[in-house]
């Protein structure tokens, strides 16, 4: 078993790569009540198209099936795995990105059992023609659901307004149509491709025997045999180096406009310590440019065309790759040319060194902080995982950052011709 | 395992919580001041805060304020106003990372109550009021903050069944107020406001994390100088049940699905003898996915996306709510109904029974894994009264009876039913 630690966050984490390809993460918390298991699958919305590894051939899957498989694994013939969680006390619940899957459990208590479970329901899949009609009943609702949701709709617009075709563009859950040609065949198809253990990393985190969580996973899986798998191909279309659209707007009931202007990455296909590096990079030069101390933020907060609720991400994918900053605004073309002018002037200047300092100890007690909190930290390994980005990275990384790399980034990710921009308005 | 507070009073009406623990590897603090939830003061209480967080007598700028906190290692700070029956509170929190975490550095957590202390005690003053500028501007973000609330329509509808079913009551007022009071504040108002807030309300401190807590009492206490006042908990008027027919409210918006809500008075209360018994009748009910009415309206109907109840145990109110196609409305209001007759009748099987405690009991342990939580179950406890450790909870919710569990269901009483729908003739 590999140990490994960080001198700072104190924190122990121990990995083991079974005999079937499955990864085994513990994260060894003292004193917590709080145990969690989370089985990760590199496979997300944007998967749809693969090469078939049993055939060799190019298969296209309707949109909306990795996060239909997540509803749908949850069906077992006795009835919903989450109801037998919760007979053991245990919280259970998953969730589908665009890049990634994840099952959990959080529990005080039986935890062996809900390991067990864990483990189990996500590698039995139990689909009928029947249930499948119903559950696209149910996230039809879901899909109608975030039809109102004013920030759902706002990042959906600007992810078809920043890619011309990478399938980032598509809803993670499909659209109404495209999940009416999901049946248990093509269920059953993409659950034994994409749900190998080789495919697959269990991260679990609490006070617990890391040696005692590995041996009880290689006796769940004992009786399990896997068929030898090659890596997945994943087809992606070519995605050209400009935006799609320059500014998308749509009506809602909404009480003021929102804004989310973004900015394309202009290379991706970075992993690991690469990737770690931009990704910390740019957050410290949002930061220093709009952050709460800036002077970029406190003019425009000043102005009323900024509230509380103003923020900003960059989002490090391996295929894609992009920043947004977001906030309702009573004048979303006044904030979006401020925005653009900004980083104009900010690019000119250059960041000031004691301002990038600054923003580097924020962000040092902010990653201890999200030490705090088991949700957090298992949210962050499983996002990091399949980037080759390893829980332990985060401190060392930000430690090695330089002022010159971080001004050469600014100057060359906040580009105004892979700017566009998504607005939600009023409808009146 | 402690995990719990003990008291030290600071003055009448004044008290310091601390729990000493490494578990954690930052020093959280939360400052709780207890208003009276009231017209016109509703709204001065949302605002105050907002206005004090922007700077300080020490910092006098919001930049420099925030560029000192990012020294000290990100020390997040943050307030906010939370409702309890018709008690409002003023909630400062700030967490600040643990000196054994960062090489080099001492008495970070002291730097950040100094920070705190000014922040709430001695804020920017510009003649005889706030600094206008500030002021102004937090109003006009509160407005769109409150104006805002109908973004999220499931949180919208809520609000609006809570405040048609509570009308004439003090339970009607949001937490963040009214729009119409803001015309009417000004600087001098408000600082005339925060005094009497400094002098009235309750006030209540908790720290958690790796400090020592004799020493630290004499530290809050220094750096949270409070002048002398009369300070009375507020209290709140529970009802029983409904002085009025059953109303039906029908809000219609440009929206693509709708939600119902059912508001219930319970008269129950965390100082009830039936408080557990009537957390777990919501869990049986509707608090959970597996419970009936999310079994029911959504898994067996496929009615409704969501299908949850809720409840209120300082006012002694209760909710189911639902996101339905409009056609369905009628329908699902009816199922969700005889769900409820359901658990006053006592028709709960073993398995709901125990999976609704097994999970009520889970939530309970795993507060005590993150410092809000357990800072909000204190706070619960100046309202109860009781002192009750997380374990002695954990043995009250096992104690609970399937009679019991109906008995307290049984308090759920029909009061308001509100529905929000589509515009007539919509598609």
């Amino acid at each position: 078993m590999e140990k490994q630690s960080d001198p700072l966050l104190r924190d122990e984490l121990y990995m083991e790569r079974l005999e079937n390809g499955l990864t085994v993460a513990v994260l060894v918390k003292p004193g917590y009540r709080q145990m969690t298991g989370r089985l990760a699958v590199h496979y997300g919305s944007v998967d749809s198209r693969f090469v078939n590894p049993e055939t060799g051939e190019a298969v296209h899957v309707p949109d909306g099936i990795a996060h239909f498989l997540e509803h749908k694994l949850f069906e077992s013939p006795e009835g919903n795995v989450a109801d037998r969680f919760a007979e053991l006390g245990a919280e259970s619940n998953a969730y589908t990105t665009h890049t990634h899957t994840v099952y959990y459990f959080t529990t005080t208590d039986h935890f062996w059992s809900c390991l067990d479970l864990l483990l189990n329901f996500v590698q039995d899949p139990y689909f009928t023609a029947e249930s499948v009609a119903k559950e696209q009943g149910i996230i039809e609702q879901e899909i109608r659901m975030y039809l109102d949701d004013p920030g759902w709709r706002s990042s959906a617009n600007l992810l078809e307004a920043l890619y011309v075709r990478h399938p980032v563009r598509i809803d993670i859950a499909g659209t109404v149509e495209s999940i009416r040609a999901i049946d248990p065949d093509l269920l059953y198809l993409c659950h034994r491709i994409f749900y190998h253990p080789s495919n697959m990393v269990l991260f679990v985190a609490g006070d617990l025997a890391p040696a005692e969580v590995v041996e009880r996973v290689r006796q769940a899986f004992a009786g399990r045999r896997y068929p030898a798998q090659a890596g997945i191909q994943r087809l992606l279309p070519e995605e050209p180096p400009v935006i799609a659209e320059r500014r998308r707007m749509q009506e809602l009931v909404v009480s003021q406009p929102i804004l989310r202007l973004g900015f394309k990455e202009k290379e991706v296909g970075l992993t690991g310590r690469a990737l770690l590096e931009r990704d910390l990079t740019t957050s410290l030069i949002l930061d220093v440019v709009v952050g709460r101390g800036s002077a970029l933020y406190t003019r425009l907060y000043e102005a009323g065309l900024i509230d509380q609720r103003f923020g900003f991400e960059h989002v490090p994918e391996v295929t894609f790759g992009h920043t947004y900053l977001t906030g309702p605004t009573p004048d979303p073309a006044e904030l979006e040319a401020r925005l653009l002018a900004g980083f104009h002037q900010a690019q000119e200047q250059g960041l000031a060194a004691d301002d990038f300092e600054r923003a580097r100890r924020k962000l040092i007690g902010r990653v201890i902080n999200l030490m705090n909190d088991l949700d957090s930290v298992a949210f962050l390994f499983a996002d990091g995982f399949f980037k080759e980005i390893r829980l332990f990275d985060l401190l060392p990384t930000l430690d090695s950052l330089t002022l010159e790399a971080a001004n050469e980034r600014l100057r060359n990710h906040f580009d105004p011709n892979l700017a566009a921009a998504s607005v939600i308005y009023p409808r009146r | 395992m402690a995990d719990r507070f003990t008291r030290y009073p600071l003055g009448e009406g004044v008290n310091f919580y601390v729990q000493p623990t490494t578990k954690f590897k930052t020093t959280s603090v939360y400052v709780y001041f207890h208003m009276p939830l009231e017209p016109v003061t509703v709204t001065y209480n949302a605002l105050l805060p907002m206005v004090l967080a922007r700077a300080s007598a020490d910092y006098p700028t919001t930049a420099a304020l925030s560029r000192h906190l990012d020294e000290l290692y990100g020390t997040s700070f943050g307030v906010d106003v939370a409702r309890r029956g018709e008690v409002q509170s003023i909630v400062f929190r700030m967490e600040v990372a643990g000196d054994r975490h960062i090489p080099g550095e001492q008495g970070l957590l002291l730097r950040a109550l100094d920070v705190l202390g000014g922040i709430i005690t001695r804020p920017l003053v510009v003649g005889d009021g706030f600094k206008p500028e500030y002021v102004e501007q937090e109003r006009t973000n509160l407005r769109q903050i409150i104006e805002g609330l109908i973004n999220d329509k499931r949180r919208y509808a809520m609000v609006r069944c809570t405040a048609a079913m509570c009308e004439g009551e003090a339970f009607a007022l949001h937490r963040l107020g009214r729009v119409e009071d803001l015309e009417g504040v000004t600087p001098r108002s408000l600082l005339e406001h925060h005094r009497r807030v400094l002098s009235e309300a309750p006030v209540d401190v908790f720290v958690l994390g790796d400090v020592d807590p004799e020493r630290l009492q004499e530290e809050v206490a220094k750096r949270l100088p409070l002048p002398a006042g009369s300070r009375r908990f507020p209290d709140t008027v529970v009802k029983r049940s409904p002085d009025r027919p059953v109303r039906d409210v029908v809000e219609r918006m440009d929206v693509n699905q709708g939600v119902l809500v059912i508001g219930f008075r319970t008269g129950i209360t965390l100082r009830d003898e039936l408080y557990f018994p009537m957390l777990v009748a919501n869990g049986v009910l509707g608090g959970f996915a597996h419970s009936k009415l999310f079994q029911e309206v959504r898994e067996k109907n496929s009615l409704a996306y969501f299908a949850y109840s809720a409840i209120e145990t300082v006012k002694g109110v209760g909710f189911m709510y639902a996101g339905v196609e409009f056609a369905d409305a009628e329908r699902c209001k009816a199922i969700m109904l005889e769900q409820l007759r359901a658990v006053q009748d006592g028709a709960i099987s073993d398995a709901e029974m125990e999976t609704t405690i097994a999970t009520l009991v889970n939530d309970m342990l795993s507060a005590a894994d993150r410092p809000e939580a357990m800072a909000e179950l204190a706070v619960d406890q100046v309202f109860s009264g009781r002192d009750l450790t997380i374990d002695d909870r954990v043995a009250r919710f096992r104690q609970v009876t399937r009679e019991q569990v109906a008995e307290a269901a049984r308090h759920f009483t029909l009061d308001t039913v509100y529905l929000l729908t589509r515009k007539e003739g919509g598609a």
